[in-house]
């Protein structure tokens, strides 16, 4: 059972640094803490063994506690409000498009749209939506409350203009929902008043919370989540003075929230909610938000967001000096259960560095967090051909929502999660952790796949450093400048900007790069500029999972267009020679070598190696070639003196094209059928004396450590590295371009 | 089941033979038909496993098709093969899907015959 969780608030430090843990001990049980490096994650008795060192000196054992997660998103505006000036009546109109038009909230108390409530007594106002009541408003005196409700349900993905009006000289409370597009043979507007003889018990400490209520549990523990987009929320006093004006345009790249009015009630957001949202004038000539910030005035709000489960910390750590970088872990270990939270220790500046640098893919593992696509999802059974496999973790989150989910998954009214988060537990990020996704055998997915590298590496006695995608996002070149070689992993799949311009930047100084992964640097993400582990996703034209809606493709983080980078201009068959063309999750094959193998240019690649075959065997689908697959394409940047070193083949029909490669579907297509989803290993030669290699396939490094690490794959990859590492330059082929591939 | 659903011919045992034999990895169009029909159906009830001992020992399970719903075990139902277990699930839809028990034939452990591989297609 999983009872010890936890996060750290540091994915990447070094010497001198404090990494604190955060953590919640579900049954309050003490536990014992220590600090391991992590060299192979994997449990399968048929790989070389799960493998962690305990670093010296940190043993600690800790009185657990439970914390708990609040998700929910809304907006708080922590100043007073001038309650004196609505004791003569007010009037609050708002936009609302709702999402779960059909919920009366979590607690069936409401969807909140808006409430200026006493968060002890409750008493004040409320603006929201019951299910088949459609909007209501409320008045919470000391006595009783009054309630006034539309009467008539709202539409799903509709707009309302929602107006309430108190009027204590009337006794009238009066409730419009009006539908700015109405449907024939629909009733969903409506105006209502009642008699309403109390007034708000509000005191002082009564707040305006938008999109939630104030509850007694603490000043950041909100009631009510509304899901949906607002927009535009207006409040004012009996004789029509504003109040206070919200404008969600303004600031759309962070957290705070402009108010218009004359009592400056700014506001800031909580947990994140979707910002850089179409507003209800939204015309289809803008697809920036930056160009026209007037039509993106909607917010829209999940009462399942999280960025921050602002977890206290259990116990804090100072990187001593001397350590090796690599991948770390503070392992947890209770009477119930053993938790893993992962780090990384990079080499501390100024103690000389190794020519070669593993790159930990974190922005994909936090596209990956919590992912829920086989509990939530048909798909998973489909696109692995068999029945998806759940360890003690995934059941753990398909019961315990409060988790997050992951960018492929989507909030409870069926949006798309565009916002992924390391600041809270993620428990598909952890050594021993296995997943559907990782094909049969070990079944290793992401972080865990990528020990079979590092216990690879280890084997070998490579001199290596490892950095994450958050240190190379923030730093840049500065990050990759000193190493010679640079390698990727199983599957880094999502990128930002930098991470590509540093890339870049490194192959223009003679860099090499190594990749071993599949459906690399494939889809655009953008870091928080100023939240550390956040990131955002705009899964834009092809999506996954989900797609984002129309004018909604533009980050939120900055404003960049989102997407695939082939269709950004930087596919990443540029960078690697070769990009995503397709996956199964079934069984994986092997890679026969092809004419270009024996070009004298790639003689050192095949160093030792006997036979056409390579990768026949393996830990993670039974061979090398599998799971995601990239190939070679001239007409999408694979540069024109790229090798096909080799290509895969046997694969089954489960092995179907990727939608960026389809433009037309047809028949025919499965792999079994069709030679065109292959991977290709890939090798060119830059400009700048440089290299890449590429395998192509996600499986690659489950092969690894076959037969004691004496086999075909590792002998390549072996070759591989030690000529990147080694500062001659590579020549220039003359005369060696050509077309290559379809 | 849905009024246009495809069905399946329940007399045609052959890609039921063949799914025991290799129940992953490539198969005929027959199979394929077979198991596209096994894995319709809605989330709520659908068959999944869940590890109880990584690498020793799982458990039959359904979804629940309820968000925050955990899969539910089936009580009694554990296996030491996950082959094994792809197996049971098979002949557990497939029965309920035709409504017809599999003949005594299939009670028995399997017996692999060699595993069909894709070696067409390469030629170009
Ligand atoms: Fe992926």
């Amino acid at each position: 059972m999983k009872t010890l969780l936890g996060y750290a608030d540091q994915i990447s430090v070094t010497e001198g640094d404090e990494i604190s843990f955060h953590i919640s001990s579900e049954t309050a049980e003490a536990y014992d803490a220590t600090i391991v490096r992590i060299i192979n994650g994997d449990l399968n008795p048929a790989g070389s063994g799960y493998r962690e060192e305990e670093v010296p000196g940190t043993a600690w054992r800790v009185q657990g506690r439970t914390q708990k997660v609040h998700p929910g998103s809304c907006i708080m505006v922590d100043a007073a409000v001038p309650l004196e000036k609505l004791a003569a009546g007010w009037s609050l109109s708002v936009l609302a498009r709702p999402t779960l038009p059909e919920s009366s909230g979590a607690d069936g108390a409401g969807q909140v749209m808006f409430s200026l409530r006493d968060p002890v007594s409750g008493g004040g106002i409320e603006i929201g939506i019951r299910g088949e009541d459609g909007a209501y408003a409320m008045v919470q005196a000391a006595q009783g409350c009054v309630v006034c409700a539309a009467g008539v349900p709202m539409r799903r993905h509709e707009w309302y203009r929602v107006r309430v009006t108190l009027d204590p000289a009337r006794n009238e409370l009066t409730l419009t929902q009006g539908a700015l597009e109405s449907c024939a043979g629909i009733a969903d507007s409506a105006a209502i008043t009642v008699a309403c003889g109390i007034e708000p018990a509000w005191t002082p400490a009564a707040r305006i919370i938008i999109a939630a209520r104030a509850t007694a549990g603490g000043d950041r523990v909100f009631s009510g989540f509304y899901n949906g987009k607002l927009e535009a929320p207006c409040l004012s006093d009996h004789a029509g003075a504003v109040i206070g004006q919200w404008d969600f345009a303004i600031g759309i790249d962070g957290q705070d929230i402009c108010d218009h009015g004359p009592f400056r009630l700014h506001g800031r957001t909580w947990q994140m909610p979707a910002r850089a949202m179409t507003g209800h004038n939204w015309n289809g000539t803008v697809r920036s938000w930056q160009d026209a910030p007037e039509q993106y005035g909607a917010i829209h709000f999940h009462e399942d967001d999280l960025v921050d489960a602002c977890w206290d910390s259990d116990f804090a750590w100072r990187v001593p000096p001397g350590l090796k970088s690599g991948l770390y872990a503070a392992r947890l270990r209770s009477a119930t259960d053993e938790d893993h939270i992962p780090f990384v220790i990079r080499r501390a500046p100024g103690t000389g560095h190794a020519p070669l640098v593993f790159i930990l893919p974190t922005a994909s593992y936090l596209a990956y967090a919590n992912e829920h696509l086989a509990i939530d999802a048909a798909l998973a059974e489909r696109v692995h051909d068999h029945v998806p496999v759940f360890g003690t973790s995934d059941v753990f989150l398909a019961e315990r929502r409060e988790f997050g989910a992951s960018l492929y998954d989507r909030h409870s009214d069926g949006s798309g999660i565009m916002i992924s988060s390391r600041l809270r537990p993620v428990l598909n990020m952890r050594p021993k952790y296995q997943s559907w996704l990782g094909g049969t055998g070990s079944g290793l997915w992401q972080m865990n796949a990528d020990t079979h590298i590092i216990d690879w590496l280890e084997h070998e006695k490579f001199d290596y450093d490892i950095i994450t995608d958050e240190d190379l996002d923030r730093e840049g070149l500065h990050a990759l400048a000193p190493y010679r070689c640079v390698m990727l992993a199983s599957h880094p799949e999502y990128v930002s900007t930098r991470m590509l311009d540093a890339l870049a930047a490194h192959r223009a100084q003679g860099g090499r790069l190594v990749s071993l992964g599949g459906n690399a640097l494939y889809w655009r993400v953008v870091y928080h500029p100023a939240i550390p582990g956040v990131m955002e996703l705009r899964r834009c034209e092809v999506g996954n999972g989900w797609i984002t809606d129309p004018g909604e493709s533009c980050h939120a983080f900055g404003g960049e267009y989102g997407g695939l980078w082939e269709r950004i201009g930087r596919p990443p068959h540029k960078t690697l020679g070769s990009g995503f063309i397709g996956q199964g999750f079934d069984r994986c094959t092997y890679f026969r070598r092809q004419p270009d193998s024996d070009n004298p240019r790639v003689a050192f690649v095949f160093e030792g190696m006997k036979g056409d075959i390579i990768g026949d065997f393996g830990l993670i689908g039974g061979g090398a070639a599998g799971i995601e697959l990239d190939r070679a394409n001239s007409a999408k940047g694979t540069p024109l003196n790229t090798l096909v070193l080799a290509r895969s083949e046997g694969h089954t029909n489960t092995y179907l094209p990727s939608t960026c490669a389809l433009l037309i579907n047809y028949a025919g297509q499965g792999a079994a059928q069709s030679d065109l989803v292959r991977a290709e290993i890939v090798f060119f030669e830059t400009a700048e004396g440089g290299a890449v290699f590429s395998t192509g396939s996600i499986a690659w490094s489950g092969s690894l450590s076959h037969a004691g690490y004496d086999n075909s794959v590792s002998r390549m990859t072996g070759n591989v590295v030690r000529r990147f590492i080694d500062p001659t330059p590579f020549e220039l082929p003359a005369a060696a371009a050509r077309p290559v591939s379809f | 089941m849905r009024p246009n659903a495809p069905r399946i011919d329940p007399t045609d045992l052959g890609p039921v033979r063949e799914f025991r034999a290799c129940p992953i990895g490539l198969h005929s169009p027959a199979l394929e038909a077979v198991l596209n029909i096994l894995r319709t159906g809605t989330m709520g009830g659908k068959y999944c496993i869940i590890c109880l001992e990584p690498h020793r020992k799982w458990a039959l399970a359904r979804l629940s098709g309820i968000r925050g719903m955990p899969p539910v075990p089936v009580p009694g139902v554990e296996y030491d093969d996950l082959v094994e277990a792809e197996w049971d699930i098979f002949r557990r839809r497939w029965e309920a899907e035709t409504g017809t028990r599999l003949p005594a034939e299939f009670d028995g452990p399997a017996s692999p015959g060699p595993a069909p591989r894709n070696t067409g297609g390469e030629a170009r």
